[in-house]
């Protein structure tokens, strides 16, 4: 799209910009970037909203997709060339600004094809959230906080699929998969949740060292509250939601399988460890004994389960068929797991020894592995200082 | 603290554990990138003594080693630590030539990271000429270094080649950049702040205090040609003044009168504008109070934004202490009457100084309209109607993102700026007065240290202990950083996981390249 600047805006006087005197760091603009923002600057400062001026905001972000003023002036701009009958009635008196729906999706078009040349810009995933905002606000009249209808779920699916899109080509494109986590939170819908835990798990499948889908499969089952348990202040830790007792684990299991198809990828371990560890606390916080004692013994099913898989794994290397060595992140989730047990003695010394170990598998993490096993060591002098120990002590 | 101008080399000896090459039992797109990565940085990994003199001299004649040295010429030979970044590597020397050890660390410390002073044995005092073209000459007589018994520095030595990253830098900063660059072109402060820190890392700003022998051996010569070159450093940042100040704009934000009362800063800023801005002060009757807020964009005529903000303040904050710090303390002083008669350095004359008082002049006039800004782009989070679980996060700009880097842009520099002031009570503090019916007086309160500004950060932590950009993101370095920062400031690091998020943090180093990664699973990353 050639733009006669000058033509179209004879009437205004272009604003050079203000550089000051010999500044630093000056950038030497081709002469039609020049003639944009000149004539940009005086549109922006007697705020004409209008036809003309949109399309040179179309112009200038071509040129440079991450000025964020130019973004904010379209944004005006599509919101002030509404025609007034597109906006509902209920809106216009929450005075929420709307834009109609052509342009919404027009421009979410326009995002698309700028982003082409660079996924990563923050302003192009700015400027289809806000579009968003206002769609979702036109297309059922909804105002914010109240339950989603099918035309939004709607909505949210085709956005959904834009980003599976753009995960095709960068499969942990952090700006994407943060919209995908905006669009599920915003939009509500228990089916958009549920299918959410089934979308991570299809990019978990095609490349289980994702950790964006490991992460996003976290996010799904957590905030989705599919499968945590009731809100009540005494299921929380710290404020967030926690795994109900069965979907940890099921989780749990889920974890330990992908970390069977490769013991070296650290993904599956910490989502392991992470699960684990939030029933342990939750457990400890209720101080509800027969809670603690359930997920405790859960806890040591998992360290029975870990101790298997490494014995096996030790075997196999020594057999000398394809040896890898060591498997750091087994040893790492194994001690993690060992050291919650701060009252068996056995756990502890068994997780001093391999972290021992990891000193000298995982050198490059030799200090902090030495502080951990100072840290375990302290403690366990401790307690045999002070023998009146409080059980449920982490 | 003070080093000579000329050419420092960075050394360091070699890790006394093999690196490791990661593993993958299963060959996916990640372990393929991972895979690939390890190889580009295996060239660099070779042990300098199994190649051959041919393979050494293309290294040399690239800069990644020292030039041979002829033993009867001279040597390079290591001085006290010095520079900036020694200390922030935390290896720079006390006085008495010790090194601080961890005392939790059981005799490992094998690394060693030394900044030292190349020499030629040819002692010929450089002329104007050839100091430019062959910075490597300095002015230590040879009978001195033997006197100091300095030893020789290891042939195979890495080093950081100082003077051509500098040259690269001032390049940068007082010449057109190619147009390629309008990517940036809403970003300039950043430019200039990656610039001028990178400067002022490498020393490239030090003044020369004339109680070092280095001077004594001077010639009276050698004294103008560096205060030359530091009058054209001085005006260089100016120019740096100049053009940050170009990128600043006004910007009107709303407070309600209320909020207005209860902070002292607002109502200051209501009160200097008043009498530039009579029309547009005046609480409008509905409750409410339009302030000329205001905030440094990515160049001129652009939104104020918080990236660019913090970009801005901590360049001229450099500047500030380049030009006025006391070289002893680095405070700046404040009073007006020891900067106008010079007793701050000891040389007598800071040739920085005006630049410095620019920078400083700039930073108070907008300190007040910053705070204003910056509290416009507060956002409550969450749909909670609790006071307890009140959540606040700010925006980058109006009608922008809201991520956790922008806590830490406007953070840091209301810290540097002097706008968190932890002895304000906070605005718990503040309901309990409330609350004991006292209606009559409102308690001032600092809203920068609200706890509901923590509980979001650390509502950022994820299960895996690092941070994201908003609650449930997936832990990023970047993020991580911001997060930590802020709470640092905050002084609420207490309200997160900290044993989680040292695991996560000890996990980022990648075993093979030695670098940090940004993710799980990602690359090994410059940033």
């Amino acid at each position: 799209m050639t733009m006669d600047i000058p033509t179209i805006f004879a009437d205004i006087e272009p604003t050079p910009q203000d550089d000051g005197p010999e500044p630093v760091c000056a950038i030497s603009y081709s002469p039609e970037f020049v003639e944009a923002h000149d004539y940009l600057r005086s549109v922006v400062k007697i705020d004409e909203r209008s036809e003309r001026a949109f399309d040179l905001t179309t112009v200038c972000l071509k040129l440079n997709p991450a000025n964020y003023t130019v973004w904010h002036f379209r944004r005006r701009c599509l919101i002030a060339l509404t025609a007034a009958s597109h906006a509902s009635d209920r809106l216009r008196d929450a005075n929420l600004p709307t834009i109609d729906l052509a342009s919404i999706e027009k421009d979410l078009d326009f995002a698309d094809r700028l982003g082409g040349t660079n996924p990563k810009n923050y302003q192009l995933w700015y400027h289809r959230r806000a579009l968003l905002e206002c769609l979702l606000r036109v297309s059922d009249g909804n105002l914010p906080g109240e339950e989603s209808s099918s035309g939004i779920v709607k909505i949210a699916r085709k956005e959904l699929e834009y980003v599976d899109k753009i995960l095709g080509d960068d499969s942990k494109n952090y700006h994407a998969w943060s919209h995908r986590q905006w669009i599920i939170r915003t939009v509500n819908n228990s089916d958009l949740w549920v299918s959410e835990v089934d979308y991570s798990h299809s990019k978990i499948l095609s490349d289980p060292r994702n950790n964006s889908a490991w992460n996003q499969r976290w996010f799904a089952l957590h905030e989705g509250q599919i499968s945590t348990r009731s809100n009540s202040s005494k299921a929380s830790y710290r404020g967030k939601s926690i795994l109900s007792l069965e979907k940890a684990n099921d989780e749990a299991n889920y974890a330990l399988c992908g970390a069977k198809v490769d013991p070296f990828n650290e993904s599956p371990w910490r989502y392991l460890i992470s699960v684990l560890t939030e029933q342990w606390r939750f457990a400890q916080n209720s101080g509800d004994a027969g809670e603690v004692s359930i997920v405790s013994a859960l806890l040591r099913e998992y360290v029975r389960k870990i101790r298997e898989m490494k014995q096996f794994w030790d075997e196999q290397q020594s057999s000398g068929n394809e040896s890898h060595g060591p498997c750091v992140s087994m040893m790492s989730a194994l001690v993690d797991l060992l050291e919650i047990f701060t009252n068996d003695e056995v756990f502890m010394n068994e997780a001093m020894i391999l972290l021992d170990d990891l000193v000298e598998e995982d050198p490059v993490r030799r200090k902090y592995w030495k502080k951990r096993k100072r840290a375990i060591r302290d403690l366990l002098r401790k307690k045999k200082r002070e023998p009146e120990v409080d059980l449920y002590a982490k | 603290m003070q080093c000579p101008a000329s050419f420092t080399v960075l050394l360091t000896m070699t890790t006394s554990y093999q690196n490791k090459r990661a593993q993958h039992v299963l060959e996916t797109e990640s372990s393929d990138l991972q895979t690939a990565t390890e190889l580009e940085c295996a060239p660099f990994f070779v042990d300098l003594t199994t190649l051959s003199e041919g393979q050494l001299d293309h290294l040399r004649g690239v800069g990644l080693l020292p030039p041979k040295i002829d033993a009867g010429l001279g040597h390079a030979a290591a001085t006290r630590m010095c520079a900036k970044a020694a200390d922030m590597l935390g290896v720079s020397e006390s006085a008495d030539g010790s090194r601080s050890v961890d005392e939790n660390d059981d005799a490992d410390d094998d690394e060693r990271i030394v900044i030292l002073e190349e020499i030629r044995g040819d002692q010929k005092r450089p002329t104007n000429n050839s100091n430019r073209q062959d910075p490597r000459n300095s002015n230590i007589p040879k009978e001195e270094m033997e006197e100091r018994h300095i030893p020789a520095v290891n042939p195979y030595a890495i080093r950081l080649l100082r003077s051509q990253h500098v040259d690269y830098l001032t390049h940068s900063l007082s010449n057109p950049l190619s147009k390629g660059f309008v990517s940036l072109d809403a970003s300039h402060p950043w430019m200039v702040y990656w610039i001028l820190h990178s400067l002022d890392l490498l020393g490239h700003f030090d003044l020369f205090s004339s109680s070092t022998s280095n001077a004594n051996a001077n010639a009276k010569g050698d004294m103008t040609m560096r205060e030359v070159e530091a009058f054209q450093k001085a005006d260089l940042l100016t120019r740096v003044v100049s053009t940050l100040s170009h990128c600043w704009s006004d910007v009107f934000v709303e407070f309600s009168s209320r909020d207005v009362q209860g902070d002292d800063k607002l109502r200051e800023l209501v009160r200097s504008q008043e009498i530039t801005n009579k029309e547009r002060n005046k609480d409008s009757g509905d409750g409410t109070v339009t302030i000329i807020g205001g905030g440094f964009g990515g160049g001129p005529s652009q939104m104020p934004h918080c990236a660019p903000t913090y970009a801005a303040v901590l360049a001229l904050s450099i500047v500030t202490g380049i030009g006025l710090a006391d070289n002893s303390s680095g405070k700046v002083r404040n009073d007006e009457s020891e900067i106008s008669t010079n007793k701050i350095n000891q040389n007598n004359r800071n040739p920085y100084r005006e630049a410095g008082e620019l920078a400083l002049n700039l930073l108070s006039e907008k300190r007040l309209p910053l705070y204003a800004f910056f509290l416009s782009l507060r956002e409550r989070q969450g749909t909670h109607d609790d006071e307890e679980d009140e959540r606040i996060a700010f925006r980058m700009h109006h009608d922008g993102e809201i991520d956790v880097r922008a806590s830490y842009c406007i953070l840091a520099p209301c810290k540097l700026l002097g706008l968190i002031d932890e002895t304000a009570p906070t605005s718990s503090e503040k309901k309990i007065n409330d609350a004991k019916g006292d209606t009559s007086s409102i308690v001032l309160s600092n809203p920068l240290l609200a706890p509901s500004i923590a509980k979001h950060i650390s509502a950022c932590q994820t299960h895996e202990g690092g941070f994201g950009a908003e609650p449930h993101n997936e832990a990023h370095g970047g993020y991580t950083f911001c997060a930590l920062a802020s709470l640092r400031i905050l002084n609420a690091v207490e309200e997160i996981d900290v044993d989680n998020l040292r695991g996560w943090l000890a996990r980022r180093q990648m075993g093979y390249e030695g670098g940090f990664c940004g993710r799980t699973n990602k690359l090994v990353d410059g940033c």
